[in-house]
């Protein structure tokens, strides 16, 4: 996926992003970092067909995604949220079943197909014991686990995820990362993020792209772009960016 | 048998029992066998006024209440929002209105009445989306719109109603909006489109779930929300003018049944759609023969049982709506 020059506003005095360009390369875990306000939501907003931008263009294998039909998009490209909503009496098994749904004519049943590609959803996301419990019986990291299958069950070749481990102790945000990278390295899923975290921004992407103001002011290998300087200019915060053996480039904040 | 077909059943139970006792019980009454056996061979004075005015209040009330209720529970889906009713948010208002209008402008047209009811729900339900869209259909936002929609055309009626009788033109019973003196013409009409928009409801129900969604998710999987949000208004609006231009506005059954059809029953539409109707077709029938039997020959219309229920209820409601499924 890339996008060229994309600009977009709510209304014409405030600019949220000022022409942004850049590329999502294929089977990569890439990563919108930035402060609040930056744009980072909005751009992935945008790449999702959520928003329209209000000029340039965004394009998946040469094609501009304006121009897919809905249910071909919902084929290529998969979202999470950071909060989302469902009915609170709806079972886990169910809600993935929505995923199907760009594969199905209206009023189809599910195909013994679609029933192995939950199957395989759920138990990627280890929720196999849990398929028949309500949503409000779950805790948040499973909760978060059974909106990434739905996803999953659309059979997508990408993945957005807007800040998925916000709302998720220490334990669930690692197991949750680790479950995206898994399903990057096994199934070849093109990952894209927006992540809080910079220290686990820096440890599972390929490539960071930072956003500052609406604009994607740094973008490229966690190693090589993260430095001091970057951070004290975007956030205003000083830091130490250590490196070492054991746990790669690290940065520790240290004051405003 | 699961707990959610038991109430299926149970409902369907209490509806054929309090049918049945709705026939037997009035002015005019008979036993059982006097109506088996007038049915074979007729000739039976006493029960040929019950068929002629008993048979179709009963079934009136029963479609009214169904599709009242159904009505309620696509708005509330469409919506997002638990307080939505044809009645509280404007749409029976503007039928109503319009039905008096299309009766007295075009007076010969048998479908005028159902059709302009039609027409003068869009309109309400137009007013109401338009003016709460911007505030993301915020459940107060559309019920404070739907009241100003609802006094608006409830005013209109009146004043139409005032130069008609300053003008000695007559409307009719058609016209009194209770459930008294319901006709067999008027029975097809509510028969008719009532089953087609019960059933159209019905096909719609995997749409409503998925609308249970964020927009954005429903988006995401290939729905276009908005002609599903405009069809499924459209289906709710038929059933609620339909209801209204035959039975009269009659307020929070639409809130009332699929609130509680959704404690019973979940919120999967597929069974809440049709357990909301033989719930609401249970209700009003039995507000309706509540009111004609409790101090007769006094009637209370069922709409003024309705609204005394159903005021309290709705205070309920918004004292609880943060926790109320869908905000």
């Amino acid at each position: 996926m890339e996008f060229k020059s994309i600009q977009f506003s709510y209304d014409k005095e405030k600019q949220i992003l000022k022409d942004n360009t850049g590329v999502f390369p294929a089977g990569k875990i890439s990563t919108i970092i930035g402060p609040n306000g930056s744009g980072k939501s909005t751009l992935l907003s945008l790449l999702a067909r959520d928003e329209k931008s209000t000029s340039g263009s965004i394009m998946i294998d040469g094609k501009q995604i304006h121009t897919f039909k809905p249910k071909e998009f919902a084929k290529l490209v998969g979202t999470v949220y950071q909060q989302n909503e469902a009915p609170i009496d709806l079972t886990v098994e169910k809600l993935i079943a929505f995923g199907r749904l760009p594969y199905k004519r209206a009023f189809q049943k599910l195909s013994l197909e679609d029933e192995e590609v939950i199957d395989w959803a759920i138990s990627l996301t280890k929720l196999e014991d849990k398929r028949e419990r309500p949503l409000n019986q779950l805790s948040g990291g499973e909760r978060q686990r059974v909106w990434i299958a739905m996803a999953l069950a659309q059979k997508t070749k990408m993945l957005f995820l807007d800040e998925p481990t916000t709302y998720l102790d220490m334990y669930y945000q690692l197991e949750l990362l680790e479950l995206i990278q898994l399903l990057n390295r096994e199934y070849g899923l093109t990952i894209v993020m927006v992540l809080h975290d910079i220290n686990q921004a820096v440890r599972y992407s390929d490539q960071l792209i930072v956003m500052c103001d609406g604009e994607i002011v740094a973008s490229g290998l966690p190693q090589e772009i993260v430095n001091e300087s970057l951070i004290k200019d975007i956030y205003g915060v000083d830091v130490c960016v250590e490196h070492n053996i054991r746990t790669g480039l690290y940065l520790v904040p240290l004051g405003t | 048998m699961n707990k959610k077909n038991f109430y299926f059943v149970i409902v369907t139970i209490l509806l054929l029992v309090v049918t049945g006792f709705s026939v037997l019980s009035g002015s005019v009454s008979v036993t059982i066998k006097e109506l088996i056996m007038d049915l074979f061979y007729g000739g039976n004075e006493e029960v040929a006024v019950i068929r002629d005015l008993r048979y179709p209040r009963i079934i009136v009330a029963m479609f009214a209440g169904a599709a009242l209720s159904v009505a309620g529970v696509l708005f509330q889906s469409v919506m997002r929002n638990p307080l939505a009713d044809a009645g509280v948010i404007g749409i029976s208002a503007g039928a109503s209105f319009f039905s008096l209008f299309g009766m007295l402008f075009l007076p010969g047209l048998y479908i005028s009445g159902p059709l302009f009811a039609f027409i003068g729900g869009s309109i309400a339900c137009f007013l109401v989306y338009s003016m709460s869209w911007k505030s993301g259909l915020s459940p107060l936002r559309i019920i404070l719109t739907g009241i100003a929609v609802s006094a608006m055309f409830t005013g209109l009626r009146e004043a139409l109603l005032m130069i008609c009788s300053y003008f000695n033109i007559a409307l009719g019973p058609s016209n009194s909006s209770t459930l008294t003196m319901k006709t067999w013409a008027e029975v097809e009409i509510i028969v008719m489109y009532g089953i087609l928009g019960l059933v159209l409801a019905f096909l719609v129900s995997p749409w409503c779930n998925l609308l249970a969604l964020q927009d954005k998710k429903a988006k995401n999987l290939g729905m276009n929300v908005n002609v599903s949000r405009i069809m499924i208004s459209a289906i709710a609006v038929l059933l609620a003018a339909v209801a209204t231009s035959v039975a009269g506005v009659i307020v929070f059954v639409g809130l009332l049944v699929p609130h509680i059809a959704r404690q019973l029953i979940g919120t999967d539409h597929k069974r809440l759609i049709p357990f909301s109707a033989i719930a609401g077709a249970l209700l009003i029938l039995t507000a309706d023969t509540l009111g004609r039997t409790l101090i007769a020959p006094l009637e209370i219309p069922a709409s003024t049982i309705m609204a005394v229920i159903g005021g309290p209820f709705l205070i309920f409601l918004l004292r609880k709506s943060d926790k109320v499924y869908g905000i």
